[in-house]
């Protein structure tokens, strides 16, 4: 019993001091467009990554509560240090999308 | 998202109607086009409040293959509930079965849960991110295999910024922003104005950064 027990409690040690794969990260900030936060009235933001039109450098979809509509952020900057200017909505059959929000 | 797997971008929404809806891109890949929104269907049925035993209002989604077949199952995160879609059609065709519930481990999901794919750990197994109503997002460990998932106990991320635990209802993405080869984490939120006349409204999208 007693060889048991420090096993049990090697195997514990061990399993608390295993390199952690997971990802750490740095103090989060707010992401900017034309130099100022991105902050939308009704918010409920879901934001996508994506390289939109295909140029190489990614781009930033953002669906928003308010009209339930769609946002674009074209990447002005590089793939590496993404920058925002102006969004736009995005449109189907021609329209700006708006979902039912409510 | 490419739905059809035709090499151009598509999108899928949700909606507070609980709704899930699909825009092809029939423009280009340089220049995406989209075509006017369709429902998207499962076992037969547009997905809507209401349409399946598990399906209610609001939708947040996501699509990652979680069965390990190769194909594409479909999140969709209700009000108080994580509805599955397992994908029944085929890379180009995707067509969904009715919803189920994944098993929740101890601790359950979040209320209005928005679910993510992705081999957090790096073990080669794919594990859920999820944000939820909490400004937080949580980490699902699959202990179980590819084709059989089985979720552990949530881990909370550390996830710090100044005045970021103001807003609610975070929406996660995931992505290599800076190219640096490490994971770095997007959030969108809500109530995120914490003053003044506009107090309980307004929307940020942080960016953490990978260590």
């Amino acid at each position: 019993m007693k060889t048991f027990a420090v096993v049990a409690l090697v195997t514990v040690a061990f399993g608390l001091s295993l390199p952690s794969a997971l990802a750490a990260f740095q103090e989060g900030v707010r992401l900017k467009a034309n130099n100022e936060v991105i902050d939308v009235e009704i918010g409920h933001l879901v934001p996508c990554v994506t390289d939109w039109n295909s140029d190489g450098k990614k781009d930033l979809i953002v669906g928003q509560f308010s009209g339930g509509k769609i946002r674009l952020y074209l990447n002005s900057g590089s793939d590496a240090e993404p920058a925002f200017k102006d969004f736009e909505y995005l449109k189907a059959g021609g329209a700006e999308i708006s979902l039912p929000a409510g | 998202m490419d739905w059809n797997n035709d090499g151009k971008k598509d999108l899928i929404a949700g909606d507070t109607g609980g709704n899930v809806t699909l825009f092809l891109n029939i423009g280009t890949k340089e220049k995406p086009e989209l075509a006017k929104g369709k429902p998207v269907e499962a076992d037969g049925k547009p997905i809507t409040q209401g349409s399946h035993k598990l399906a209610e209002n609001y939708a947040w989604l996501h699509m990652g293959d979680w069965t390990g077949d190769g194909l594409k199952d479909l999140f969709v995160g209700h009000g108080s509930i994580l509805a599955f879609y397992k994908n029944i059609g085929n890379e180009s065709s995707p067509r969904f079965a009715a919803p189920t519930q994944l098993p929740a481990p101890e601790g359950g999901f979040p209320t209005r849960p928005s679910a993510y794919v992705v081999d957090w750990d790096s073990d080669g197994k794919k594990d859920l991110l999820m944000g939820g109503d909490q400004p937080q997002v949580r980490f699902y460990r699959n202990i179980g295999t590819n084709t059989e998932p089985r979720l552990a106990k949530a881990e909370v991320l550390e996830l710090k910024g100044p005045g970021a635990d103001a807003g609610y209802r975070w929406r996660q993405d995931v992505a290599d922003w800076n190219n640096d080869g490490k994971t770095d984490l997007l959030v969108g939120n809500a109530y995120s104005r914490t003053t003044g006349a506009t107090r309980g409204t307004g929307g940020n999208i942080w960016l953490f950064l990978g260590k």
